[in-house]
C-alpha cells in the first residue's frame, strides 16, 4: 500500500539499516559447519539481528494499539458494517490494481478489475456495496510488487521495517511505485490532504487485523520462534499471489532410498532431491 | 519406405508409452484423492459429532493424524539438512516430541464442527510418487478455504506428507522455523528439541 511515508522513510530506512548494519546489525555468517552456513545461505536474512529487532517493535506496537482496537472494532462493528468498510477501501484500491494487471499482461484480470471499478463505484453507491462480485467479478489483488515478482524480479534479502513489517527490496520498491500509480495520491497532495492515504492505511490495518484475530492468535500461541515462522509465511504469501493461487512449482521433497536402521548416518542414508 | 516404417514404429511406440504412462498416473492421482475423500469422510464423522466430549474428540484427531499421515518422511524433511547429524536418540525424541506438538497445535486450531464439507478438485502428479490433491473447504457464511494435500504412495498405502492451505505449506512453514531455532541453538538438534518440550509443557 503506498503512502508518502513510505516514500520518505524508504531511503531513511535503508540509511539506518546500513549504518546500524553495518555497526552491529549484520549477523555473522556461521564458521563452524556446513549445515549451518547452507541454512544461513538459504534463509537469506543477513540483516537478521536488526530484523528481529523491528519485529519485536512491530510486535509491541501490535500488541498495545493494533490488536485492541481491531478487537474492539470487531465486537463493536457488525459483519455487514465491517464489509462496506472493507468495499469502499477496497474500491479505491481499484486503479492500482488495474495497472498492475495491465503491467503482467494480464487482460482478463485487467478487464474484471475495470468492470469492478465501474459496477461498484456507481450501482454499488461509490464502492460501498460490492455489487461486481454478484456478476461474477470477483476481487483480486495485485501490487508492484507482485508485478516485478512476475517479471522475474527476485525478492531479496528479507527485510522489515518499523510499523510497515515485511517489506523486502523488491515490495519496499513495489509500494513506492504503487504511490504514483494511485489518483488518490495526487488529489490528497494537490488538495492539502496528505492525511488521507496514511488513514485509509490504518483502517486497512485495523480491518486486516480484525478479520484475522484468530489466525494471528493461534500462530503466536504455537511457534516456537515467531520470527522465523512469520518470515517464512510472508514469503510463501508473497510468492503464491505471485502466481495468483495457481498451484507452485513442485518443491523437492527429500527421498529416503535406503533406511539407516542402525542410526550410524554412515552411507546408509541417502538423501535425494527429485 | 522400411525408414518410414521404422521411424512410424518408433513414433507408435513414444505416443503408446505416453499414454500407458499418463494412464499411470491418473490412476495414480484418482487414487489419491479418493484416499483425501475418504480421509475428509472420516475426519467430519469423527471430528462433526458435536456431542463427543473434548478428550474423545483429540483422541480420534490424534489417530486420524497417525494413521493418514506419513510422519517418518514428515519429520525427516522437517529437520531437513539437520537430520543427517541427529543421533538416533535424537531423531526419535523428535519424532515423537512432534507427534505430540502437532496434535497440540493443530487440534486446538479445529473449532466446532459448523457445516463444513471437503470438495475434491483437481490432482496433479510430480511424475513419481507424489500427487497433490486441490480440495476446497467450503461452509455457510465464510470464504472458501482452499487447501492442497500433498500425498505419497508406499507399497500401495497412501499417505499425506504435507497440506498446504491457501498456498501456504504446513511442512514448510515447519521446516523453516525448526531450521531457525536449530541454528540459533549452535546448530544443535538437541537445543530444539528442548524449547518443544517447554513449548509442549507450557501448552499443558
Amino acid at each position: 500500500m503506498p503512502s508518502l511515508l513510505s516514500l520518505i522513510w524508504a531511503p531513511l530506512v535503508a540509511a539506518a539499516v546500513i549504518a546500524v548494519g553495518l555497526a552491529t546489525g549484520c549477523a555473522t555468517p556461521p564458521q563452524d559447519d556446513a549445515e549451518s552456513k547452507a541454512a544461513f545461505v538459504e534463509a537469506n536474512d543477513p540483516l537478521e539481528p536488526l530484523n528481529r529487532y523491528f519485529f519485536e517493535v512491530n510486535f509491541f506496537i501490535d500488541n498495545v494499539l493494533l490488536e485492541p482496537v481491531a478487537t474492539a472494532y470487531a465486537h463493536v462493528v457488525p459483519d455487514p458494517g465491517r464489509d462496506i468498510v472493507r468495499n469502499f477501501f477496497d474500491n479505491l484500491k481499484s486503479p492500482v490494481i488495474l495497472a498492475n494487471d495491465v503491467l503482467q499482461g494480464d487482460m482478463d484480470r485487467a478487464s474484471v478489475t475495470a468492470g469492478r471499478f465501474l459496477a461498484n463505484s456507481t450501482i454499488g453507491l461509490a464502492g460501498l456495496f460490492d455489487v461486481a462480485t454478484h456478476f461474477g467479478w470477483e476481487k483480486h489483488e495485485e501490487d508492484f510488487g507482485q508485478t516485478l515478482g512476475v517479471w522475474g524480479v527476485s525478492e531479496g534479502p528479507y527485510l522489515v521495517l518499523p510499523i510497515i513489517g515485511p517489506s523486502p527490496p523488491r515490495d519496499t520498491v513495489g509500494m513506492a511505485v504503487d504511490y504514483f500509480f494511485d489518483p488518490l495520491s495526487y488529489y490528497t497532495r494537490n488538495t492539502d490532504r496528505g492525511w488521507i492515504p496514511y488513514a485509509r492505511r490504518g483502517v486497512r490495518a485495523v480491518d486486516f487485523r480484525a478479520e484475522n484475530l484468530e489466525a494471528f492468535d493461534d500462530i503466536e500461541r504455537t511457534a516456537i520462534d515467531l520470527y522465523a515462522t512469520v518470515r517464512s509465511l510472508y514469503r510463501q504469501r508473497r510468492n503464491d499471489d505471485i502466481r495468483n493461487g495457481e498451484p507452485a512449482p513442485l518443491v523437492p521433497v527429500p527421498r529416503v532410498t535406503i533406511d539407516d536402521n542402525e542410526g550410524d548416518g554412515k552411507g546408509k542414508l541417502s538423501l535425494r532431491s527429485q | 519406405m522400411r525408414l518410414r516404417g521404422i521411424a512410424g514404429f518408433v513414433s507408435a511406440g513414444i505416443v503408446l508409452c505416453c499414454l500407458l504412462a499418463s494412464a499411470a498416473s491418473a490412476a495414480e492421482a484418482n487414487s489419491s484423492a479418493t484416499f483425501i475423500r475418504s480421509l475428509g469422510e472420516e475426519a467430519i464423522a469423527k471430528l462433526a459429532d458435536n456431542a463427543l466430549d473434548e478428550r474423545t474428540r483429540e483422541r480420534e484427531f490424534r489417530s486420524l493424524w497417525y494413521d493418514g499421515f506419513d510422519l517418518k518422511t514428515i519429520g525427516r524433511f522437517l529437520l531437513g539438512r539437520y537430520w543427517r547429524r541427529a543421533t538416533t536418540e535424537e531423531r526419535e525424541e523428535f519424532q515423537e516430541l512432534f507427534g505430540q506438538f502437532v496434535v497440540k497445535a493443530y487440534y486446538a486450531r479445529l473449532g466446532q464442527y459448523a457445516g463444513e464439507t471437503l470438495h475434491i478438485g483437481n490432482s496433479r502428479t510430480d511424475g513419481r510418487r507424489d500427487t497433490i490433491v486441490s480440495t476446497e473447504i467450503r461452509a455457510p457464511n465464510v470464504p472458501t478455504v482452499r487447501i492442497d494435500w500433498r500425498v505419497r504412495e508406499r507399497a500401495g498405502e497412501h499417505k499425506v506428507i504435507d497440506v498446504i492451505v491457501e498456498g501456504l505449506s504446513m511442512a514448510i512453514t515447519q521446516r523453516d522455523e525448526f531450521s531457525a531455532v536449530i541454528q540459533r541453538s549452535g546448530g544443535r538438534v538437541e537445543g530444539l528439541i528442548e524449547q518443544m518440550r517447554t513449548k509442549l509443557k507450557e501448552s499443558n
